[in-house]
């Protein structure tokens, strides 16, 4: 119910902003056009999911990936530093990921997608091993004595059971890399952000105000549909 | 069959299993006890190839175990462990299925199977749709030696399957173990703690100190004749005269023209219950009745002790 209301009122935003153009001029008498008149709400929107829908896949790609090599007995041994690399890495601010990024990659869509992917990583990566190490050496143990392959011992036992963990990386990662993509902007990716960073820039205050209730409610709908699936999983989960 | 020949295993130079050789017969039950940490578990396990021997040979059914696929090898046995071990994301019924599955067998027959397995295991057909956790702990225990027994394996290993269970569930399901033992004729080799669970079940007894393997021989034999001190102690110094009362019947001693008054025994009882018996009435002794319930004569305090 109340993901179909904000959903609405996300839909809303993207695609009727100009209705309100009366509201933000009477607000806001001096700025003209009220309302942000470069490309339109419905294609930054776009761009802006395209951004981080690509960045969360090579996200979750990377950072799954790497987890499940960190917790065969293969990469046992790295499993500690990529521990402590997570850990470090998440107390860097994702604009700090996009400085070192442009200077190698240029301006545009590619340092941000790859600041998002890599920044992205480190939530997946961390939770997933959490929970893929989390499994119940018995339930392994069985696993193994009844002839499981490691293959199906992984996509049978290992991963549902961390489902739900690996699900909450997945969640916090695409969730930071909403509000982050909005930064592309200033390295000249097209977002959502670029009516904000146009606005603070140029002194115009709705079209900051506008762009972050944009980004606001595309972040508040992805969280509510990770919220209602994380809500499945643990159905599941509670039957460990 | 399952046959040890001279079996050792290290950890860290350290001997933990050290020149093991002993056989369990086709559909013989053998229970493994010893101490904590003389290596029940290992033994065990280095069956299935949880853990690799580092020296030696185990061969099933004549087999040597090395020469088998791994996977292969590990489908062909049933395991059970203490605490289940069932996958708690899938039903009963899916779990019970799981090796006749990886087998490849068709779903009406894995079906059908399932259904058997319940039945044998007694539990309900309904509990099939239900996930472990909704299971008490005797009951996921039964899930796991059904499931143990899914493809038909020709040997089962369980280690101590029993020993996070409360006394009057265990002892529920030492009874049903052995009558699955008795259906199904498989050759079972069980850790176990506790000697009296050995006597109770087994038809061998090994007994392992250290790793090494110090007695081998039926219930009857190590209680009568202890090879040493350690095995004396471990197998209950003074009490090892009841166990082996307790391995006797009391039709083995039955006499059928002595007549004695009150309620009766049954013929089938452990000569320990007629003990008992005799000291709460306070008589020297009981008259014995066959399984249809005609008294078939008595059993005398006097030759309990013979
Ligand atoms: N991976 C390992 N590395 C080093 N030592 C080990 C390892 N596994 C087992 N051991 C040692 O091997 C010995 C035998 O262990 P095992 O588990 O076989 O004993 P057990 O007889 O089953 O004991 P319990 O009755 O407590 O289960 C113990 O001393 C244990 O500490
Ligand atoms: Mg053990």
């Amino acid at each position: 119910m109340a993901l179909a209301a904000i959903t609405l009122l996300f839909v809303l935003s993207v695609t009727a902003m100009p209705l309100l153009a009366p509201v933000f001029a009477w607000a806001f008498p001096a700025i003209v056009p009220p309302v942000y008149a470069g490309d339109s709400f419905a294609t930054l929107f776009l761009y802006h999911a395209a951004l981080v829908v690509t960045s969360s896949i090579a996200s979750i790609v990377l950072g799954l990936g790497g987890a499940i090599f960190a917790t065969r007995r293969a990469g046992a041994e790295f499993r500690p530093l990529l521990e402590a690399l997570a850990t470090i890495g998440q107390t860097f601010p994702p604009v700090a990921v996009l400085a070192i990024a442009v200077p190698a990659l240029g301006y545009g869509d590619l340092p941000t997608f790859v600041a998002l992917a890599l920044y992205g990583i480190l939530p997946i990566l961390k939770n997933s091993m959490a929970g893929i190490a989390g499994v119940s050496p018995t339930v392994l143990e069985a696993a193994d004595a009844m002839g499981l392959r490691p293959m199906q011992r992984l996509w049978r036992v290992e991963l549902p059971l961390a489902a739900p963990l690996i699900l909450a990386g997945v969640r916090v990662s695409v969730i930071v890399n909403i509000g982050t993509a909005t930064i592309g902007s200033t390295v000249g990716a097209v977002t959502l952000g670029t009516p904000i960073i146009g606005g603070l820039i140029g002194d115009k205050l709705p079209y900051v105000i506008q762009g972050a209730i944009v980004v606001g409610l595309f972040a508040i709908v992805a969280d509510m549909g990770f919220e209602r699936l994380d809500r499945r999983l643990r159905r599941l989960a509670a039957r460990q | 069959m399952i046959e040890f020949d001279r079996v050792a295993k290290n950890y860290d130079g350290r001997p933990i299993v050290a020149d093991l050789s002993f056989t369990v017969a086709q559909g013989e039950f053998c229970a493994l006890v010893g101490s904590s940490g003389s290596g029940k578990s290992t033994t065990l396990r280095m069956i299935n190839r949880l853990i690799e021997r580092d020296g030696g040979t185990i061969r099933l059914d004549g087999q040597d175990i090395a020469t088998l696929p791994l996977e292969q090898l590990r489908r062909r046995i049933g395991y059970v462990i203490q605490s289940a071990g069932l996958f708690p994301h899938w039903t009963i019924r899916n779990n019970i299925a799981t090796v006749p599955r990886l087998l490849g067998w068709p779903e009406d027959r894995v079906s059908k199977r399932v259904d058997e397995l319940l039945a044998l295991v007694r539990l309900d057909p309904a509990t099939g749709a239900k996930y472990p956790h909704q299971l008490s702990g005797g009951q996921q225990q039964r899930v796991g030696v059904a499931r143990a027994l899914a493809a038909d394996p020709s040997v089962l290993l369980m280690d101590e399957p029993f020993g996070a269970l409360d006394p009057i569930t265990r002892d529920a399901l030492r009874v049903e173990l052995r009558a699955i033992h008795q259906a199904t004729g498989k050759t079972i080799l069980m850790v176990t703690h506790d000697i009296d669970e050995a006597v109770q079940l087994a038809d061998k007894i090994a007994i392992l100190a250290d790793g090494k393997l110090v007695q081998f021989g039926t219930p009857a034999e190590i209680l009568g004749h202890p090879a040493n001190d350690f095995v004396r102690d471990f197998i209950g110094g003074t009490g090892i005269g009841l166990k082996l009362l307790s391995l006797q019947r009391v039709g083995d001693h039955l006499r059928p023209g002595l007549t004695a008054t009150g309620a009766s025994i049954a013929a089938s009882a452990p000569l320990t219950e007629a003990l008992s018996e005799m000291i709460l009435r306070h008589t020297d002794r009981l008259p014995v009745c066959d399984d249809k319930g005609g008294i078939a004569g008595a059993v005398a305090l006097a030759d309990l002790v013979t």
